[in-house]
C-alpha cells in the first residue's frame, strides 16, 4: 500500500523548518527510488505547538518536534525499522480525531 | 449562591453557570476538569527588570503590590475570555453541519472552560480575597449581555461561518497573548499558559480546517465569507490593547508578559509599542493564513483579505476613526455606507440561512 507523508506547511510548523524538512524528505525519497511513498504538504494537525509535525499515513504514525536530524530514524522506519518513539508525543484523543479526519479523505 | 471561600465552592459556582448559560453537562462525558501545569521553559525570569532573579512561586515574592495588581488583572483578563466564549458558542450545537463539527465544538468548549478554570484556580489560590472575587465576577458576567471584558467576546456569534472564522483569528488572538504570558515571572501562571496553549492549537485548527472546507464547497459567495472576515479580524486587532500601552509597559518590566517573539527578537523590546508589534505579528500571520486560503478560490472569484489595521476599531489611535477595509480615510457619511457594505447585514443572514440548508455548503466529514 502506497504510503504518504504529511508534512504540516501551516505558519507554527513552517516557521519550526517544516518547509526544509519537507524538502529533505522528498530528496531522500527519491534518492532511494521510493515509488510507493509520497511527501505531500498538510494544512495543519491542530497540534501546532509540537510542531514540526509530520505523519505517515495510511500506517498512522504521528512524528512530532521533527528535526531534520531525524529524518533518518522516521525513513529508517519506512522500510522494517523500529517505531521512532520519541517523536510519538501526541495526546491520543488528538491523533484519534486527526486519524478520523484523514480517513474521511476530505483532507 | 453562598460566599466563595474554597476552591470546591468555586466549583459549585462553575457547575451552576454551566446550567445558568443553558450548557447541557451530558454532552461532556466522562471529561474531568483538572488544572494542568506544564513544565517551565526556564526557572528564571526571562525579561525586563529581575531578569535572572528565580520566578516567582507565590505571590508574597513579588516584590510589590503595583506587580501584584497587574499580575491579577492579566489572569482575570485571560479567563474572562475563556468563559465568555462558551457563552458565545453554545447555540451553536443544534445546528452542527456534521457529528464530527459537533464533537469539535464541544471539545473547543469544554477545553475553553478548563481554561477558564485553571485561571481561577490561580485566584482561588494565590490571591486571597481579590482572588475569590474576581473569579466569582468571572462566572457572572455574561457575553450575551455585553459585559465580558473585551469586545471580542461580546459579539454575537450566530452561526457555523462565525464559529470558523471566530477560531481560526480570535483564538488566535489567544495563541498570541498564550505565547506571550508562557514566559511570566509568575511560575504558576507560565506552567498554566503552556499547557493550555496546548489544546488551544485544536481551536485554530478548526477554524482554518473549517473555513476550507467552506471555501472548496465553493457554495458560500466569497464576499459574505470576507465580510465574516473583516467583522472578526477587526475586533481582534483590538484584543491586543492600546497602542502605547502603560499596561503593556510594565508588564514588560516586571517580566510578568513578553514579547511574542521574546526569544527569536534580536533587537531590545521598544517597551512604548509592545501591543502594537503584537499585533503586526499577529497580521502577518493572518495574512499568510488567508493566502494559503485564497489558493482554494477559483480564479474567477474575488480573493479574500485581511482588513487594513484602522479599519473598524474601537480602542488605540484610531478608535472611532472613518477607515475603510483597506485603510482609505472616509467622510462619516462614506463610512457608514462603507460598513453597511463590507460587515455582515441582516440580508447576508439570510442568504446564508438558506444556503445552511443544504448540507453541501461545507465538505462533508463523515
Amino acid at each position: 500500500m502506497k504510503q504518504i507523508f504529511l508534512v504540516c506547511q501551516n505558519v507554527d510548523c513552517k516557521n519550526r523548518g517544516s518547509e526544509q524538512l519537507m524538502k529533505e524528505l522528498e530528496r531522500q525519497v527519491a534518492e532511494r527510488g521510493l515509488s510507493d511513498v509520497e511527501v505531500r504538504s498538510y494544512i495543519c494537525f491542530g497540534a501546532c505547538q509540537d510542531g514540526p509535525n509530520i505523519v505517515l499515513y495510511p500506517e498512522k504514525s504521528w512524528y512530532a518536534g521533527v528535526k531534520m536530524e531525524d529524518l533518518k530514524d522516521i525513513m529508517n522506519h519506512l522500510a522494517g525499522g523500529p517505531d521512532v518513539k520519541r517523536l510519538d508525543k501526541i495526546d491520543a484523543s488528538l491523533k484519534e480525531l486527526i486519524y478520523q479526519l484523514l480517513d474521511t479523505g476530505v483532507f | 449562591m453562598g460566599k466563595i471561600i474554597t476552591f470546591d465552592d468555586w466549583i459549585d459556582h462553575f457547575q451552576e453557570w454551566r446550567k445558568d448559560i443553558g450548557y447541557d453537562p451530558s454532552l461532556l462525558g466522562d471529561y474531568k476538569f483538572e488544572t494542568k501545569l506544564d513544565e517551565l521553559h526556564h526557572s528564571e525570569i526571562e525579561f525586563g527588570d529581575f531578569r535572572g532573579q528565580h520566578k516567582w512561586e507565590r505571590v508574597e515574592q513579588i516584590p510589590n503590590q503595583s506587580i501584584r495588581d497587574g499580575l491579577l488583572n492579566l489572569i482575570v483578563y485571560q479567563g474572562d475570555t475563556e468563559f465568555a466564549s462558551v457563552e458565545q458558542q453554545k447555540n451553536l450545537l443544534d445546528t452542527a453541519p456534521t457529528d464530527y463539527d459537533r464533537q469539535a465544538l464541544i471539545r473547543v468548549n469544554r477545553e475553553e472552560m478548563r481554561h477558564g478554570w485553571q485561571m481561577c484556580y490561580l485566584l482561588m489560590t494565590y490571591f486571597g480575597d481579590s482572588g475569590k472575587l474576581e473569579a466569582q465576577k468571572l462566572l457572572e458576567r455574561r457575553a450575551f449581555k455585553g459585559n465580558r471584558l473585551l469586545g471580542s467576546f461580546n459579539a454575537p456569534v450566530n452561526n457555523w461561518l462565525d464559529f470558523f472564522t471566530y477560531t481560526q483569528f480570535v483564538d488566535r488572538d489567544g495563541k498570541f497573548q498564550l505565547t506571550m504570558l508562557s514566559h511570566s515571572s509568575f511560575a504558576p501562571l507560565a506552567q498554566s499558559v503552556t499547557a493550555m496553549l496546548k489544546e488551544e492549537f485544536f481551536h485554530m485548527f478548526t477554524g482554518n480546517t473549517g473555513l476550507t472546507r467552506i471555501i472548496r464547497a465553493g457554495k458560500v459567495p466569497t464576499p459574505i465569507i470576507q465580510k465574516y472576515f473583516n467583522k472578526w479580524l477587526s475586533t481582534a486587532y483590538d484584543l491586543f490593547g492600546t497602542d502605547h500601552s502603560s499596561s503593556a509597559h510594565w508588564a514588560y518590566v516586571w517580566g510578568l508578559k513578553g514579547r511574542y517573539n521574546e526569544h527569536e527578537a534580536k533587537e531590545q523590546a521598544d517597551k512604548s509599542r509592545l501591543n502594537d508589534l503584537a499585533r503586526n505579528l499577529y497580521l502577518d500571520e493572518c495574512q499568510k493564513l488567508v493566502e494559503a486560503l485564497n489558493q482554494y478560490i477559483p480564479a474567477d472569484r474575488p480573493r479574500l483579505f485581511v482588513p487594513d489595521l484602522k479599519f473598524n476599531r474601537s480602542i488605540g489611535e484610531v478608535a472611532g476613526k472613518t477607515y475603510s477595509v483597506k485603510g482609505e480615510p472616509l467622510s462619516a457619511e462614506e463610512h457608514q455606507k462603507h460598513l453597511a457594505q463590507v460587515l455582515p447585514t441582516p440580508e447576508d443572514k439570510r442568504l446564508l440561512d438558506a444556503i445552511f440548508k443544504e448540507k453541501d455548503w461545507v465538505l462533508q466529514m463523515n
